[in-house]
């Protein structure tokens, strides 16, 4: 379907002309993506794409979509995947005109933020208040209001800055009747300090442990929590482009612990968790620690064949990379302290590094810059197998990774990074989140293994009861296979958007919940 | 490489929009972090060097043709690099966006699809040897009363390349005499062809026009070859980027001669002594980094070669290996060290700097096509100017230097512009 003269001139009417466009160049960029199944082409073509300047236009262009039947989908910087349009007859919403922070609120720790205000301008505000922000690895340039109130919001400063969906404050939320709603603190005109009151609270409806990416309306201004920072107020860079690092400040420590087991580290995080002794722990493959620490693949793989990349695939596989920090220098020497006692009380090492080397993997787990460059080798990557769980769960999950990986690897499949693709990081002092995640090619046979890997994965979690999946758990067409297993959340979802929310389906469902169910695999 | 040529490169864009941001890690503040003027400009995904690129993909795919929308996004550009710099940063080369514009531009001029300006451009280029139209007979008319050699008829050590801008645009004559008389006065053994001089022909490249490079570098190879300078100097950044990257990287020539910017051989004249300041000038200045002369100017190998999927571990290489264009080997000290030589001068840094320059908004044949774009580009830059708390704004480029003024003047803003080399001058004439 075209879009109708009266439907174009209605959505001009509301944003202005110069801000509408149906323009077959122009939408090509709101229908491409990567980590499509079908390639980097999405099947959908929007019929316009609308640049919106204010809640008042969202209102305007959601209306304009009731009118006139059509459907729309909520983009705020689009680096997820999953933010072009699903079904036909869609009006691709950019809110890049909505950019502000609107307010830093340095005493009560949190800022009030617009759709495109990314994620580095706003730590680098933070850090200038002495505060931090909680970034999710898709990294610096992604939108942390879109990841508080749409998508997932898991990142590797978990231990210490928490989810974004608790790092979610008041919401301004559009919804996809048209009608505003401001949910939390600002329900009642009392700030934007709190999600859950003063003022109607209802963070489990508009996003529950996943987000609805985009199918339950345009979320249009957050309250969004941060966090101390005893770093600099202006970090300093260190190195050159692309190898820049971060000085690591007086009252901060990097390192790199490594253990000969899985039993080993996870003892380890134990510890690690029970003292507070860390501001983040993350562990990434070998791999990727050494695209980050070389600049081009062709470096990589001159460093790999000679056999000097620093981190070694089997000797350092079970490793953690930790930042310490304190507040005052007491505390810094306590943590750092405790820490190294722990890594040696469970038998642990410490890989020593170069000062370059130090400072760029302490600026890729600050400023949260490690998956942007795992897109570097094959340009694509996937991910599967994801879950908040205990912390003894390590072993057996990458285990269970490695060993439904290794059947998909090959000629042809998928291709071998060291076999794994186990990320994982220490959550809020409780809890272990996991994922693994590898590159990808678009070749069609990478492609097909890379789903029937995926299909798998889900399968044996569910089945091995390896803990509550959220990825790719409830997206769209996942959810009804993986509902069942997961406290019917399939249901729930349903619920709240054909039954609550969105009764005509206007906004996209396509990433969040068909309107009826849709059984891809059996949970068995 | 062609498009075509050029498809995979173009398809691995992640769409992640790094490209219309400074370098990331250079982000200081809310302020002063977007890197792409074009998408200030555009707004639409598709104004960025990210959204450029899936515009030629799917050009190339045949998904789309041309229409006035897609062709002005296309052209409301600077060609100012900052987004390949930043792409580069994670993803090594791998989808160079602004190579893909290039392509994407000569495609649209293969096509019959180029800007209306740009042709007109052409056409005088084509006429008379340079973009702006005027006689070629009037190209050394800035040097009347300067006692210079015809770096043609004489040998000289130096030859001088002054440029289509510095030789036609007379309120920037100040300037290019201004360092004739430096070169003078640091004994410098220099000429220019005078009458003869022509263009570098990199502003036709950056429109689309490939061919036009290759002819003005085949013949400037051949002066340069019968008057047998060891240096080959320019004052015009857009003619360094040209020299040094431009010419080896895209019209297979090597010039065999040293090419250096005046900043770089003036810090050279300072540290032998040959130029000495004797006079202060009280002035608290920030410095603009020409694209051309910083990213731009980075001095690239040609490359002939294929990407490849490397077998263990998986992943594209190229071979034979590949420089890519980091932006770290531009010219960044030499115009610092020189303000920081110059008593009496205070240098503050904007936010946007170095490789993660932000642009003036002239280059690319973007000023003529597009001058309200150009202009809220310098804007912008002239507000980054004024929050370093500045009196002057000084650049090494006269297209940087004109465009700053136009914008300036169109604005009424106060911002006092200067090119280096006036500075220099002020420090070295004598008081009194
Ligand atoms: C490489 C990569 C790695 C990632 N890793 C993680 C990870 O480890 N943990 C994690 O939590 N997330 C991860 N993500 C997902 C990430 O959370 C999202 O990309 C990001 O938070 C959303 O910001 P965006 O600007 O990319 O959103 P977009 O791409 O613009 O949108 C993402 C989704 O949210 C919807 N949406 C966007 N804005 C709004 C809005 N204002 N109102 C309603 N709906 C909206 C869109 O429709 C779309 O479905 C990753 C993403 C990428 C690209
Ligand atoms: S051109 Fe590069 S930086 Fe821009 S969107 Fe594509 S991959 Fe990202
Ligand atoms: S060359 Fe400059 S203006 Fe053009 S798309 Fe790239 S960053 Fe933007």
């Amino acid at each position: 379907m075209a879009l109708s003269r009266d439907a174009y001139k209605a959505l001009q009417a509301v944003v202005g002309s110069k801000y509408v466009s149906e323009d077959p160049g122009t939408l090509a960029g709101y229908h491409y993506s990567w980590g499509g199944p079908n390639g980097r082409w999405q099947p959908f073509v929007p019929l316009a794409v609308v640049l919106p300047e204010d809640t008042s236009q969202v209102q305007g262009v959601v209306r304009v979509c009731n009118r006139y039947k059509l459907r729309f989908k909520a983009h705020s910087t689009g680096f997820c995947s999953l933010a072009f349009p699903g079904v036909e007859d869609t009006i691709m919403v950019d809110l890049r005109r909505m950019n502000r922070i609107v307010e830093i609120d340095e005493k009560n720790m949190f800022a009030v933020i617009e759709p495109y205000a990314i994620a580095a301008q706003i730590q680098a505000e933070a850090m200038k208040r002495g505060l931090d922000c909680h970034i999710v690895s898709a990294g610096p340039t992604h939108s942390p209001l879109a990841s508080a109130t749409s998508v997932w919001g898991i990142g590797s400063k978990g231990l210490s800055q928490s989810w974004n969906e608790r790092n979610l404050f008041g919401v301004e939320w559009v919804l996809p009747t048209g009608e505003v709603a401001r949910l939390g603190s600002p329900g009642v005109g009392a700030g934007w300090f709190s999600g859950d009151g003063p003022g109607p609270g209802l963070r489990g409806i508009v996003r529950g442990t996943n987000g609805a990416y985009g199918g339950n309306g345009i979320f249009t201004r957050i309250g969004l929590k941060l966090y101390p920072w005893v770093g600099d107020e202006r970090m300093e860079c260190t190195g050159s482009q692309p190898q820049i690092g971060l000085k690591i400040p007086e009252r901060m420590h990097f390192s790199l612990p490594y253990w000969k087991n899985w039993e080993d580290m996870t003892a380890a995080a134990y510890k690690i968790v029970d003292n507070n002794v860390a501001f983040s722990v993350l562990r990434v493959p070998p791999d990727c620690m050494n695209w980050m620490l070389t600049s081009t693949n062709d470096e990589y793989q001159e460093a790999f064949h000679k056999g000097s990349v620093p981190i070694d695939r089997e000797e350092h596989l079970h490793a953690w990379q930790a930042i310490i920090a304190g507040h005052s220098e007491r505390e810094f020497e306590y943590r750092k302290k405790v820490f190294e006692q722990i890594v040696k009380d469970t038998g642990g090492k410490f890989l020593q590094l170069t000062v370059e080397q130090n400072e760029i993997l302490f600026a890729a787990n600050v400023r949260i810059s490690y998956i942007p460059r795992v897109f570097r080798p094959t340009g694509d990557f996937s991910t599967s197998f994801g879950m908040e769980e205990s912390i003894n769960l390590m072993g057996k999950l990458h285990r269970t990774g490695e060993n439904l990986l290794g059947k998909y690897i090959g000629p042809g499949k998928l291709p071998d990074h060291g076999r794994e693709g186990f990320w994982a990081w220490l959550n809020e002092g409780r809890s272990l989140h996991s994922e693994n995640a590898f590159a990808v090619t678009e070749e069609p046979g990478v492609q097909a293994a890379n789903m029937a890997y995926v299909m798998e994965s889900c399968r044996v979690t569910n089945s091995e009861a390896l803990g509550v999946q959220i990825l790719p758990g409830y997206m769209g067409i996942f959810a009804d296979s993986l509902g069942p297993a997961n406290f019917n959340a399939n249901e729930w979802m349903r619920k709240v958007k054909y039954e609550v929310v969105d009764p005509d389906n206007v906004a996209d469902h396509f990433t969040y919940i068909f309107p009826e169910p849709v059984v891809l695999m059996p949970t068995e | 490489m062609s498009l075509s040529e050029r498809k995979h490169q173009m398809m691995q864009c992640i769409r992640c929009s790094a490209c219309k941001w400074v370098t990331t890690p250079r982000i200081s503040g809310w302020d002063f972090a977007t890197g792409c003027p074009s998408m200030e400009y555009g707004e639409f995904h598709s104004y960025s060097g990210g959204g450029k690129t899936i515009m030629a993909a799917a050009l190339e795919d045949g998904q789309i043709g041309y229409t006035d929308e897609m062709l002005e996004a296309v052209f409301t550009c600077s060609m100012c690099g900052s987004c390949q710099i930043s792409c580069n940063l994670n993803y090594g080369g791998n989808v160079e966006p602004m190579e893909n514009m290039r392509e994407l531009r000569s495609r649209a001029v293969e096509d019959g699809q180029s800007d209306p300006a740009h042709m007109m451009l052409i056409d005088y280029l084509k006429r008379e040897d340079n973009i702006f139209g005027k006689p070629k007979a009037d190209r050394s008319k800035w040097a009347e009363g300067l006692d210079i050699k015809d770096a043609l008829e004489e040998k000289t050590e130096v030859y001088l390349h002054v440029g289509c801008h510095f030789s036609y645009d007379e309120e920037q004559w100040p300037v290019i005499r201004a360092a004739a008389k430096i070169l003078q006065a640091a004994g410098v053994d220099f000429g220019f062809a005078k009458k003869e001089e022509i263009c570098c022909g990199g502003r036709a490249y950056e429109m689309g026009y490939q061919q036009e490079l290759k002819n003005y570098s085949e013949s400037l190879t051949g002066r340069l070859k019968d008057a047998g300078s060891k240096i080959l100097l320019t004052c015009c950044s857009d003619c360094n980027g040209t020299f040094k990257q431009l010419y080896p990287q895209a019209a297979d020539c090597n010039l065999d001669i040293e090419v250096l910017h005046i900043t770089e051989y003036i810090e050279r004249l300072i540290g032998k002594g040959k130029i000495k300041f004797t006079r202060e000038v009280p002035l608290q200045v920030t410095f603009h980094d020409p694209c051309h002369l910083g990213r731009l100017g980075e001095p690239l190998k040609a490359w002939k070669g294929e990407i490849k999927m490397a077998e263990d571990p998986r992943m594209y290489v190229t071979d034979p290996v590949r420089e890519v264009n980091f932006g770290n080997k531009g010219v960044y000290d030499s115009p610092r060290n020189i303000l920081q030589a110059i008593p009496g001068v205070t240098l503050t840094e904007m936010p946007r700097i170095r490789e993660w320059t932000y642009c003036c908004g002239s280059g690319g044949g973007a000023k003529e096509a597009f001058p309200d774009f150009a202009l809220t580009t310098g804007r912008e830059r002239l507000r980054e100017a004024h929050s370093t708390g500045a009196q002057a704004l000084v650049t090494a480029c006269p297209w940087c230097e004109r465009n700053f003024k136009d914008a300036a003047a169109e604005s009424g803003d106060a911002m006092v512009v200067y090119d280096i080399m006036e500075l220099v001058l002020q420090a070295m004439e004598k008081t009194g």
